[in-house]
């Protein structure tokens, strides 16, 4: 009985084949659109999750700025003296500090600008950035312990024109602010290219390059306890609040733990998808009233044969079926070529995204989550808008319907 | 005849309730989401426009190369004094000078807290271009005089924010050991960082910071009728021939007010221009279901076709009246979709205004948003009625008569 149903509203939407492709293409439109953006939002996502997950849930973010000063104190820093303070904070097992100025750099003839980061090169402090930055490196090797005038550059330096137009090899001589130091190490690309054109150097010779002695313009800390590393920040913050005189609320630094970054980047891209979902979402709402249009046509053309089945004990329920899934079979077909073409529309994205931004960031993310959500979802847009044209069609009464002419 | 087309068509778009209303609001939910998106951002462009405007449009400005635009971003590239100067005498130039900021430990009570202070010359001729740079303005207190040396100018967020304490005009700030006096208390800016900064004179900062001559970045006053785009490019030639620096590879910036404002109006533009694209998806949606009610409209009458061509009626009127049918039910879905924007997009900036406390929407309706749209959606709907109105003109009368 069921299937038969089935075959019945089957028949009707092949036998008014350009009527059931206008309506479903209404459906795919929206759906393609949806799985796209839903599937880049979440490979973005995913990126982001990977480089906090690369740093761990243990580690503390200790930069400079408050509310108050908020961008504006980018002059403002930490001092070694203050690293101490931190490293010496209970349930703290280690922490480091790095600085990073905008510098000229010039190779061969060329100079540019760009951001050079100072590195501690001792051997714990080493293993402590490399693992937790995720920073791999492709060709030649990373910052060692004793390096004298060395450095490692981003991969775009390894490119021509993405940076200089002369590619940079291992052992390339390059001059940052007017001292010559050798390339060691070529990173891995990281996905944006402001990490992809900067330079790590030792520590201590950015400090005297810069004039930045006992500066450090970010501080990163490792709790002994994972569990703990809440409870850990705010001693840090306490520690650091006492040693600079200042009261509590009146702080000019801030104390984050990775996943509180975590958190408040997710609460941004959450709204921003909600933005953009719901924008897109409105095309599925005038979709879903396409569809209830081909259905109330549907319900008239078809008058006489809703007449022709009650006299022959078609009960309400059955023709209300009928009609029911007739339309969710449009939206459930049209959902099935949205979701095929919300593939191939990320997969654009996501190649256009990577000649024209250089950003790698954007890898479209298709969980069986949303393979199935999208599916289900266009079949009950397809239910609900069939809804109210299949409630007239069962409630015809048989001797008038027959009757009807169009 | 067109009368006579216009009653046949909009009879039957009464005929069909249901249908066409549903058509209708296929349009109209598209037609208000891009209306409304539009004049959003619209509004939002007005607002920086005319907050940028207030800024002064004959300013520019020359930062280190790397800056991003911050006056105490960490870079290498310096620029002195020595270049201030040849700024200022770039033809075209009426006043230039070089602003210093530089953060320091300032305490107040037992306090202390990092804070940027930037340096001012404090001769008259300084003194009075400063007040027309829009620099800042003075609420409580006075400005700077010729002659003051140990004497500071606060923004209104340092006064209020920076200690538990109030700051007062009279009171006294120790700035690395120094005593400085508070004489003037700055009118609140509103954003950004005049209100953060504690002004004092050049020769006190140079003397607390033993530096040399380094400036963090010049302001210039273009004279009036010069051309500020051809002064700003011979600043820029003037500042490489001084500096010795090539074409491309320059250590420094240049830019106006109005290329400040371009580059910022330009990340609106993107911005807006993504959320129209992804919400004109349901236009293109809205349209297939115009086209989808022309087929099923052409199919129903195929007989009322038949009888029209057999007593006269050409193919291009048959084209004619579906292809008004189709336009109309586009028009009808624009307007009240144009409507429902303006609406819309009024609500959403009155809210934002109110939780904001500021006015950054300007919203403006322009004729161009209304007749924009209107015109639109009469040619999205025409254009969605070619298909069915070319497959019904092209009927034969004998075929269509004998269709049931």
């Amino acid at each position: 009985m069921k299937s038969e149903y089935f075959s019945f509203a089957l028949r009707s939407i092949r036998r008014r084949r350009v009527r059931s492709w206008l309506t479903m293409i209404g459906i795919f439109i929206g759906i393609a659109s949806v799985v796209s953006l839903i599937a880049l939002g979440q490979g973005v996502r995913q990126a982001v999750i990977g480089q906090f997950d690369a740093m761990g849930k243990d580690k503390i973010i200790i930069s400079p700025g408050s509310q108050l000063l908020s961008s504006f104190t980018s002059s403002s820093y930490f001092t070694d003296r203050e690293l101490s303070i931190i490293q010496r904070t209970g349930g703290v097992k280690q922490a480091a500090g790095l600085i990073y100025m905008t510098s000229s750099v010039k190779h061969g003839n060329e100079v540019k600008y760009t951001t050079v980061t100072g590195l501690p090169t001792e051997k714990n402090d080493i293993d402590f950035f490399k693992t937790m930055q995720n920073i791999q490196i492709q060709q030649g090797r990373y910052l060692q312990p004793g390096d004298t005038n060395k450095a490692n550059v981003g991969s775009m330096f390894a490119n021509p024109k993405d940076f200089f137009q002369k590619p940079v090899r291992i052992g390339d001589k390059i001059e940052i602010n007017g001292r010559e130091f050798e390339v060691v190490g070529i990173m891995a690309p990281i996905g944006n290219p402001s990490d992809d054109t900067s330079i790590a150097i030792p520590l201590d010779e950015a400090r005297s390059l810069f004039g930045r002695k006992d500066q450090l313009d970010m501080i990163i800390a490792q709790a002994n306890d994972a569990e703990e590393v809440d409870s850990v920040a705010s001693a840090i913050k306490r520690n650091l609040r006492k040693y600079r005189g200042l009261q509590e609320g009146k702080e000019d630094f801030s104390v984050d733990t990775s996943k509180q970054l975590m958190d408040s980047f997710n609460v941004i891209l959450n709204a921003v998808q909600f933005v953009i979902l719901g924008i897109a979402a409105i095309s599925l709402i005038v979709g879903g009233i396409g569809i209830m249009n081909t259905m109330y046509t549907s319900v008239l053309e078809r008058t006489k044969d809703i007449g022709i089945m009650k006299a022959v004990g078609a009960k309400n329920s059955d023709i209300l079926l009928i009609f029911l899934m007739e339309a969710g079979l449009l939206g459930l077909a049209g959902g099935a070529i949205g979701l095929g073409l919300g593939v191939l529309l990320a997969k654009l994205v996501e190649n256009v995204a990577v000649v024209a931004m250089k950003t790698t960031l954007l890898k479209p993310q298709f969980s069986l989550l949303l393979i199935i959500g999208s599916l289900l979802f266009s079949f009950f847009v397809g239910v609900i808008s069939g809804l109210f044209p299949a409630r007239q069609a069962a409630k015809m009464k048989a001797a008038e319907s027959i009757q009807f002419r169009l | 005849m067109i009368g006579e087309i216009f009653r046949i068509v909009w009879n039957y778009i009464r005929k069909r309730r249901t249908r066409s209303l549903l058509t209708i609001i296929g349009i109209l939910i598209g037609i208000s989401a891009v209306v409304t998106l539009i004049a959003l951002g619209q509004g939002l462009t007005n607002a920086v426009d005319y907050q940028f405007s207030k800024l002064g449009s004959n300013r520019i400005t020359i930062s280190p190369a790397g800056s991003t635009g911050m006056p105490m971003s960490k870079t290498t590239a310096q620029l002195t004094e020595k270049d201030a100067d040849t700024v200022k005498k770039v033809s075209g130039v009426e006043f230039a000078m070089g602003v210093y900021v530089s953060s320091k430990p300032v305490s107040f009570g037992n306090e202390i807290k990092q804070i940027p202070i930037g340096g001012i010359s404090v001769d008259s001729e300084t003194l009075k271009y400063a007040g027309q740079t829009g620099l800042y303005e003075i609420e409580k207190g006075r400005n700077f005089k010729p002659g003051d040396k140990y004497k500071i100018v606060i923004g209104s967020k340092v006064a209020t924010d920076a200690f538990s304490r109030r700051i007062k005009v009279g009171d006294m700030l120790t700035i690395n050991n120094t005593q400085f006096q508070v004489i003037g208390i700055q009118k609140s800016g509103g954003t950004g960082i005049m209100d953060i900064i504690i002004r004092m004179p050049k020769d006190a900062l140079r003397e607390l910071d033993g530096k040399t001559d380094q400036v963090s970045m010049i302001n210039a006053i273009v004279k009036e009728g010069a051309d500020i785009v051809k002064t700003s490019d011979r600043i820029e030639e003037a500042l490489r021939n001084e500096r010795n620096e090539k074409k491309g590879e320059e250590s420094f910036t240049v830019q106006t007010t109005r290329s400040l404002i371009n580059s910022f109006l330009s990340i609106i533009a993107v911005i807006q221009g993504l959320l129209v694209g992804i919400a004109g998806i349901s236009l293109l949606v809205g349209a297939v279901g115009i086209m989808n009610t022309m087929y099923t409209s052409v199919l129903e009458r195929t007989r009322d076709i038949g009888v029209m061509k057999s007593i006269g009626a050409k193919n291009h009127d048959i084209l004619l009246i579906f292809i008004i049918e189709a336009g109309l039910l586009g028009l009808i879905g624009g307007a009240i979709g144009v409507l429902f924007g303006a609406i819309a997009s009024t609500l959403i900036s009155a809210v934002a205004s109110y939780y904001l406390k500021a006015d950054i929407l300007r919203i403006s309706i322009s004729p161009f948003l209304i007749f924009g749209p209107l015109l639109f959606s009469f040619v999205i709907g025409a254009l969605s009625g070619l298909f069915p109105a070319v497959q019904a003109s092209k009927m034969k009368p004998v075929d269509s008569l004998r269709y049931e």
